[in-house]
């Protein structure tokens, strides 16, 4: 059974000079286990599907079917559920909450998606990506690749389904750019799907598929 | 982690803009506190003026009913009863009435369930001379103890009456006769000790010879007779002259009733005058509290709407600028899988605890300006000190009237905020 599923996604964005197209009918479908990275230049919609897929940004048409549940058909409150349940993102700009430590960093989802476990597994994944030292620590006292590892564990908290990482390794030196790339894969290995938006040969190599995108359309 | 966690770091991070929008709450509470407690302060020393301007006018009123009751001892009683057959032209040319009445009749106005006169005095009146001494004429006077009204309170007698024996001796008499206390005097052939002297008057009492009644009517070979009862009308509205003629001339036909003090009327009315103007004082300072009071709310109305307001627009503006600052924190959030609730829950609650700092912080600053400054407009707080103006209902109104100011000036920044489009937020950060 696929994880996910789009069908002809069409999106448009208001432009100064006119419609911008930046979904024209994309399809993918997600299996368990799979790592597909989506490249392709600046501005051609890598984004706008991520966010497309990841039950943020509501299509102007085609259908999303995530773990067979249509993420559109639902109230924004079920939406949020869903994200919350099964979908983990992991961005180019971290974007942690500055005030709070890394502990507390990663047990975000937990705000959303509460459970009596959620610190233990926020251990887990801390030691798991090497910032047990780091676990107090808030983000303007970590390095660019220990920032991005706890966005990772935190997009890994509530065990989703679905990874959605939106230029992860931009930031990152080579080290801990293969480092992230690594956690992801083995996400995938462990029964995850993975997308990766990406503009880096290196970092697409990882994936099992590479999708090349150009105008909002999968080439 | 739980949201409150998330509230309270998010506060802590932020301090300067935490404390920055508590300012204003806290000035606009300090200023309500300080102007309600002002009020509180004026209202209470209106009270204690009123309470005591009060205090003084009852024991002024008491010490006019006394000087009353004493003005009229010393102007005589003001109601006499006399012999109906007694000329009243030959009455006044003397001074003293010619005819009698029995003794008897006293009793009867005694036990009569009459109350318009009181302290009720039988007299015997005649004029005596001395032989060998053809210069000294005198009033002899016969006075007994004032005949107790069984109906009546006992009340304390005007005037105490002179024992058998002994005489008191006007002062001019006195002094013709060359007589002082303790002396020995002749009375129409009888001998009486003098007892007092009394000081000089300036009227017919200075050559009065005061005895005992039984003694006069001896002396003046009147037994059983008096030619007057003197006794002193009520200072009710029951007592006009006619009233007392009327009720009298029922119980006592054979006798008429002249009133005498007419100064002493005078007098009881300008004591009353006096009580009157007393109260109009009183009236005019409490008038005066009442219009400064009514002053000092009518600033207290136009004061407080525009603290509460500049203190909300401030508010509202800071917690817009929070939100702003937060767009990506707020995007990720909705990323994660936070609900809208869960951003106004956030935002709300920094708005509750913003209002209950600067209330508690606001309520302490104002109660000590309005005390210092009540105690500097000269207001004394009396045995409570400034417990007197701590009222619990202000704090309380204060500690719920903030968060609510806080609350409802977050609402709309809170909106925006729990609206945000999430992908906007991460695209734009």
């Amino acid at each position: 059974m696929a994880l996910l599923q789009a069908r002809d996604l069409h999106k448009v964005f208001p432009g100064p000079h006119g419609k911008v197209p930046a979904l024209a009918g994309v399809s993918l479908t997600l299996d368990p286990g799979e790592f597909t990275a989506i490249k392709g230049p600046s501005g051609c919609g890598k984004s706008t599907l991520l966010f497309t897929l990841g039950a943020l940004l509501r299509p102007d048409s085609g259908n999303l079917s995530v773990l067979d549940r249509e993420p559109y058909a639902m109230t924004g409150e079920e939406r949020a559920a869903l994200r919350a349940k099964s979908i983990g993102f992991v961005f180019q700009q971290f974007h942690l909450t500055p005030y709070l430590s890394v502990l507390e960093n990663v047990m975000a989802p937990a705000l959303a998606l509460p459970s009596t476990d959620a610190q233990s597994r926020a251990l887990e994944l801390i030691d798991l990506l090497g910032l047990k030292d780091r676990a107090d620590h808030v983000p303007s006292m970590l390095s660019t690749g220990e920032r991005q590892r706890t966005a990772l564990a935190r997009a890994l908290l509530n065990r989703p389904k679905i990874l959605l990482a939106d230029e992860p390794t931009g930031n990152l030196d080579e080290d801990n750019g293969a480092l992230v790339l690594e956690h992801l894969s083995d996400f995938a290995k462990q029964g995850g799907a993975v997308v990766l938006v990406t503009h880096e040969r290196e970092a697409a190599a990882h994936a099992q598929r590479v999708l090349q995108m150009r105008d909002g359309r999968i080439a | 982690m739980s949201l409150w966690r998330l509230v309270v770091r998010e506060i802590a991070y932020r301090k300067v803009d935490f404390v920055v929008s508590a300012a204003a709450i806290t000035l606009a509470v300090a200023v309500f506190v300080a102007v309600m407690t002002l009020l509180r302060a004026h209202e209470a020393r209106a009270s204690d003026l009123a309470s005591l301007r009060k205090d003084e006018t009852m024991a002024l009123m008491r010490t006019v009913q006394d000087d009353y009751r004493k003005i009229t001892l010393k102007s005589g009683y003001n109601v006499l009863v006399l012999s109906k057959d007694q000329d009243l032209a030959q009455f006044y040319a003397q001074g003293y009435a010619s005819e009698f009445i029995p003794e008897s009749h006293v009793n009867k106005l005694a036990e009569s369930p009459l109350i318009t006169v009181r302290h009720l005095m039988p007299t015997l009146s005649g004029t005596i001379g001395w032989s060998g001494r053809p210069d000294v004429h005198a009033i002899l006077m016969g006075v007994r103890s004032e005949v107790p009204q069984s109906h009546l309170d006992p009340k304390a007698p005007l005037s105490q009456p002179v024992e058998h024996g002994q005489v008191r001796v006007g002062f001019v008499l006195a002094r013709q006769l060359e007589a002082r206390e303790g002396d020995s005097i002749d009375v129409l052939g009888r001998p009486f000790t003098v007892s007092e002297v009394p000081p000089e008057r300036g009227n017919a009492d200075d050559i009065t010879l005061w005895l005992h009644l039984e003694d006069a009517q001896a002396v003046l070979n009147r037994p059983g007779q008096i030619n007057a009862i003197m006794a002193l009308s009520c200072h009710c509205a029951e007592a006009t002259l006619e009233g007392i003629r009327g009720e009298i001339s029922k119980l006592l036909p054979d006798t008429q009733v002249i009133q005498l003090a007419a100064q002493t009327t005078v007098r009881a009315l300008a004591r009353d005058r006096a009580a009157a103007l007393s109260d109009e004082t009183v009236a005019a300072e409490e008038d005066y509290h009442r219009t400064q009071q009514r002053q000092q709310e009518a600033l207290a109305a136009w004061l407080l709407p525009v603290a509460f307001l500049c203190a909300g627009a401030w508010v509202g503006l800071q917690a817009l600028v929070n939100v702003r600052a937060r767009r990506s924190e707020i995007g990720i959030w909705r990323a994660l899988g936070l609900r809208s609730r869960h951003v106004i829950f956030i935002f709300l609650v920094k708005a509750v605890l913003l209002g209950v700092g600067g209330a508690l912080l606001g309520y302490v600053l104002g109660f000590a300006t309005g005390l210092t400054w009540s105690h500097l407009e000269g207001v004394s707080f009396g045995d409570y000190g400034a417990r007197a103006l701590f009222d619990a209902r202000l704090a309380l109104g204060a500690l719920f009237l903030a968060p609510f100011l806080s609350v409802l000036a977050s609402w709309i920044p809170t909106q925006i905020a729990a609206r945000q489009d999430p992908v906007l937020a991460l695209r734009i950060d």
